[in-house]
């Protein structure tokens, strides 16, 4: 038995080591492979790096179109939130880039990839811009560290607001409230039918950030967020964003919302709304793509309306700019570049948009799929009854821990707003001070 | 022992054997079914039989033989190292006095209680340029395992007489097959106990591919559950039976190996 | 003395090698790294003392943190140890189950961290999870909690978790103990009339004090430690109410304040180091009665 035992470990082993060596140097070079230079004439491969679901129906339509034209895209899919943000923020760090990055807008210095101006490549001046109205997207687009415009639109806009399901509303009798005492009117009057009022995913942390997102959108944050940067004021002054928080605070005292709020995910909300059990949620339209593949049968019922906060037609949507694509310096910058100008031609987004729900930032697109809650949110940026979401950029880190803020607005105990937003000015020191911030110290 | 006290022993132990069952159970029963059926999570039996279906989704859906090649690849070369490497140390630190090892001893004993320093771990790796290769992670699994094992393997070796060793070298034996003629083989319990425990640790092991095998191509199968269950989490049928699947290799092990586990536990008390 | 070239140090490079660069090497720079900014980009621009330290400590969370992760390590090894002696010795009675019993139990120590958690989330889900299910079912509906979203008892449910998985690891170290200990002894007492609980105190249980030792540090280490499970169970959540050590370590990672990570590890480590050496005082303390 002893004697088998050493053999079989022997020839295992040797057998093991052969077969690994072979694997060890293909799977090291396979990440040089790629990027050392465009030999191939016709196709160039594009290597692409981002959250799963930013990857839908639109770019579906679009691959086999870039393929025929000449770009090979490799797209590696990370989680959504703060795992995903991570594993790329990692690859970052270690110099294992992609050629072109998927990310929130306005990337700047706090963000975790390093500097936008040694990594990613300036589009201005960049054909693609003959399309694009800087000025529209002025502070959500550009990065605040030196005002370049170093992401270009990924998909469409997107617009925070209350996703409603009219099929309930309009068998109820209930129409969109225009202030806040009609809201609660409305909210006691589906639960009196046994509805989800208002419908949270405390699960997935992210989502609970919402209310207090689309309070933020307003006049006031454009004109105090530039003071809090040089800390000149506080966070607690700005109060639309408390607003928010104390919304979320109110309606779970009045009972208005589902049950077991922080054991409900995302996939568990649209699956709600879609069906009618839930009345309220609140999102950005981006739900809607998920949603239109998911639960196609709830989406004819479902509208948009902006929440009452101020009342009296004051409150505006808020928006969040589009997704951008960030070509990453390196080897194969030119070809990503290329695509870059390629696919944001307004013919080529057209076949985006034919496939995919958003609100396009490339002006001259024609062909849209908007879901009516769309149209309706897309009604209040027409009106100019919008405003970014985060009205001025950060220049610290305020907002990095802010889901699991919100999302201990729901659990008993948990922080109250006031405490939320001391945590956030904490937070906010904190950064600034480790980076040396005059300002800070 | 009185019969009636037997009996009250044999209801505890059927107790405990339900507790530990249950829960693996709930998820073998579960990933047997349809998505509607596996979301209502409770012991019946599936009504309709979804097992094949539910393995081909999950195929479908996640790379699945990608990332049991690279945990194989990552395990089978960890605990060959792991074995070989740390029972050399252990005998020549156990065999030999001198002031080195008494040293040795100690600095094993601080790797012990040490925990694992991601982030300037993550800098040395990067340094050799090992980043997401197997490479770094074997080196790094032999790195984390290297103080425990040996610990173990000393603690074995006292109960292998030195007469034999000096027998061996009477007979003209070297370094080499002293150690791997004559001691490894008397080591076998714990080779066994070792080879599961490493196994065990390796192939399940998260946190180091979370950091050091991040990327699709690379993942291992710790990693594919949790994105998986992060992507599809409403679909519990797939979920449970991703599990299944990255659990059953190691299962397979242990059941081979489970008589060595705990003759192998035993403070080596080898009869010469 | 046996020639030395037989225990060769070169015996010993490979392994020694590896170890020292790839962990007690990086360890050590840890200690240095604490006491800068290190950012996400692996960038030092200034030695900021014990600022990380400070941070730390003045942020609740952490100390949230900490206390969590003391209450988990203390009782999952107080229930590790005491179920698995318990189940040790009843392996040990000439039971008919006990085959099955020693194999199972020790079934879920080989199983992924990770699987487990994911299952033991559907199970603990506060209205679907067959644990509520079935406590409403025999009429306790009182005690069906919100096991992972209840702050007040979020750190109890996941120690559940852990005790569930490795306590088949410490009755298997104390079952090879208590096998070891020679029948001929027990039998002699037996004869001279000690009863089951004095042949227990005296002869059994001294002989389990080592294996006692081991499995306490290993647990208490364990405990101290952990990620894993409380990272796949709640991710620290809801908000930070389960968050642990390594779970802040983690956050700070994620914010890209390296330095402060590696100072929340380096604290870890004292803490560790500061409970293993008290904990070996105190069992030898033991042994020596």
């Amino acid at each position: 038995m002893k004697k088998a035992f050493k053999t079989v470990l022997t020839a295992a082993l040797s057998v093991g080591l052969a077969a690994s060596l072979a694997a060890c140097s293909s799977s090291n070079n396979s990440n040089e492979a790629n990027n050392s230079g465009n030999g191939a004439p016709e196709v160039k491969t594009i290597k692409m790096l981002g959250h799963s679901t930013w990857f839908m129906q639109g770019m579906d339509a679009i691959i086999p179109v870039a393929k025929q034209n000449g770009f090979n895209l490799e797209i590696e899919k990370v989680p959504e939130g703060d795992d995903g943000a991570n594993l790329m923020k990692t690859r970052f760090a270690t110099n294992d880039k992609p050629d072109i990055l998927f990310y929130q807008n306005g990337i700047n210095n706090t963000h975790g990839f390093g500097n936008p101006g040694d990594v990613f490549v300036d589009q201005d001046g960049q054909p693609w811009m003959d399309n694009f109205s800087k000025d529209s997207w002025k502070n959500m687009m550009d990065t605040i560290d030196d005002g370049k415009w170093y992401g270009a639109p990924y998909g469409g806009a997107d617009m925070g607001v209350v996703i409603y399901n009219k099929r309930v509303f309009d068998e109820l009798g209930l129409s969109v409230p225009v202030n806040m005492d009609e809201f609660w009117s409305v909210a006691e009057a589906l639960k009196a039918a046994n509805i989800a009022p208002i419908y949270f995913s405390g699960q997935d942390a992210w989502t609970t950030q919402l209310p207090v997102l689309i309070s933020s959108a307003s006049k006031q944050g454009a004109e105090l967020i530039p003071l809090i940067n040089e800390n000149k004021a506080k966070l607690s002054e700005w109060t639309d964003q408390q607003v928010g928080m104390d919304f979320i605070k109110e309606a779970l005292s009045r009972g208005v919302t589902n049950e077991n709020i922080l054991s409900s995910s995302y996939d568990n909300a649209q699956k709600a709304l879609s069906s009618g059990e839930a009345g309220m949620y609140f999102m950005a339209t981006w739900v809607m793509n998920e949603m239109v593949s998911k639960y196609p049968d709830g989406v004819a019922d479902l509208g948009s309306f902006v929440i009452p906060f101020k009342g009296n037609g004051e409150d505006m949507a808020a928006i969040w700019a589009p997704k951008s694509m960030y070509v990453v310096k390196g080897d194969n910058q030119e070809a990503a570049q290329e695509f870059v100008n390629w696919f944001l031609q307004p013919e080529i987004q057209d076949i985006f948009f034919a496939n995919q729900g958003g609100i396009p930032a490339i002006q001259g697109v024609t062909k849209t799929s908007l879901t009516q809650a769309e149209l309706d949110a897309k009604n209040y940026m027409d009106k100019g009854q919008a405003i970014g979401n985060v009205p001025f950029p950060f220049l610290h880190g305020a907002q990095s821990n802010l889901p699991s803020y919100t999302q201990e607005l729901f659990v008993e105990g948990g922080k109250s707003p006031e405490e939320v937003i001391a945590a956030m000015q904490r937070d906010m020191e904190v950064d600034a001070k480790s980076k040396g911030d005059a300002n800070f110290q | 022992m009185k019969k009636w006290n037997k009996l009250i022993l044999e209801i505890i132990s059927i107790i405990a054997v339900l507790f530990v069952s249950v829960p693996i159970y709930f998820v073998v029963v579960n990933a047997m079914k349809t998505k509607t059926e596996a979301a209502d999570m409770n012991l019946r039996f599936p009504t309709d039989w979804n097992f094949f279906q539910n393995m081909k989704d999950v195929f479908a859906a996640a790379a699945i033989p990608q990332a049991f090649y690279n945990t194989f690849i990552v395990t089978f070369f960890g605990v060959a190292l792991v074995i070989i490497f740390c029972s050399l140390s252990a005998f020549v630190i156990q065999r030999r006095d001198s002031r080195f090892t008494k040293v040795l001893t100690n600095v094993l004993l601080i790797g012990l209680i040490l925990p694992m320093m991601m982030i300037t771990t993550y800098y040395v790796v990067d340094f050799f340029g090992l980043i997401r290769t197997y490479t770094g992670v074997v080196l790094l699994f032999i790195a984390s395992n290297f103080a425990f094992t040996t610990y173990l393997y000393i603690s074995f070796m006292h109960g292998v007489p030195r007469e034999l060793d000096e027998a061996a070298i009477i007979d003209g034996a070297g370094k080499f097959r002293l150690f791997f003629g004559i001691i490894f083989p008397l080591l076998l319990p714990v080779n066994a106990s070792v080879l599961i425990l490493t196994s065990m640790n390796i192939w399940n092991d998260f946190t180091i591919p979370f950091y050091f095998l991040n990327s699709a191509k690379t993942y291992t199968l710790s990693l594919l559950i949790y994105m998986f269950f992060g992507q599809k989490g409403s679909d519990w049928n797939l979920v449970f039976t991703t599990i299944l699947l990255v659990s059953a290799p190691v299962i397979l092990l242990y059941m081979f190996l489970q008589r060595y586990i705990v003759s192998g536990m035993t403070s080596g008390a080898v009869k010469s | 003395m046996l020639k030395k070239q037989f225990y060769s140090y070169w015996l010993l490079v490979p392994g020694l090698l590896i170890f020292a660069i790839f962990f007690i090497f990086p360890s050590l720079m840890s200690f240095y790294f604490a006491f800068t900014n290190l950012n996400g980009a692996f960038e030092v621009t200034r030695f900021v003392g014990f600022e990380n330290f400070i941070t730390l400590y003045e942020n609740p969370d952490n100390i949230l943190a900490l206390k969590n992760t003391f209450l988990y390590a203390f009782i999952t090894t107080l229930f590790k140890i005491v179920l698995g002696l318990a189940l040790a010795l009843l392996a040990n009675q000439a039971i008919k189950s006990k085959i099955v019993l020693r194999s199972v139990l020790f079934f879920p120590v080989i199983l992924s961290t990770v699987a487990v958690a994911i299952a033991f989330r559907a199970l603990y889900h506060p209205s679907t999870g067959l644990i509520n299910v079935f406590l409403k079912a025999i009429g306790l509906e009182s005690l069906a909690k919100s096991w992972l979203t209840d702050p007040s008892i979020v750190m109890y449910a996941i120690s559940f978790v852990e005790i569930w998985k490795w306590t088949g690891f410490t009755m298997v170290l104390f079952l090879a103990a208590l096998q070891s200990v020679p029948n001929d002894i027990i039998e002699a007492a037996e004869i001279d009339g000690a009863t089951p609980w004095q042949r227990f105190r005296f002869i059994t249980m001294p002989m389990l004090i080592p294996v006692l030792n081991t499995n306490v540090i290993l647990s208490v280490i364990g405990g101290l430690k952990v990620f894993d499970i409380v990272y796949a169970l709640t991710g620290g959540g809801p908000g930070n109410a389960s968050s642990v050590i390594n779970t802040a370590v983690f956050k700070a990672y994620a914010a890209g304040r390296n330095g402060e990570a590696t100072a929340a590890n380096l604290v870890l480590f004292v803490i560790v180091l500061a409970a293993v050496l008290l904990l070996n005082k105190f069992i030898n303390r033991e042994n020596r009665g």
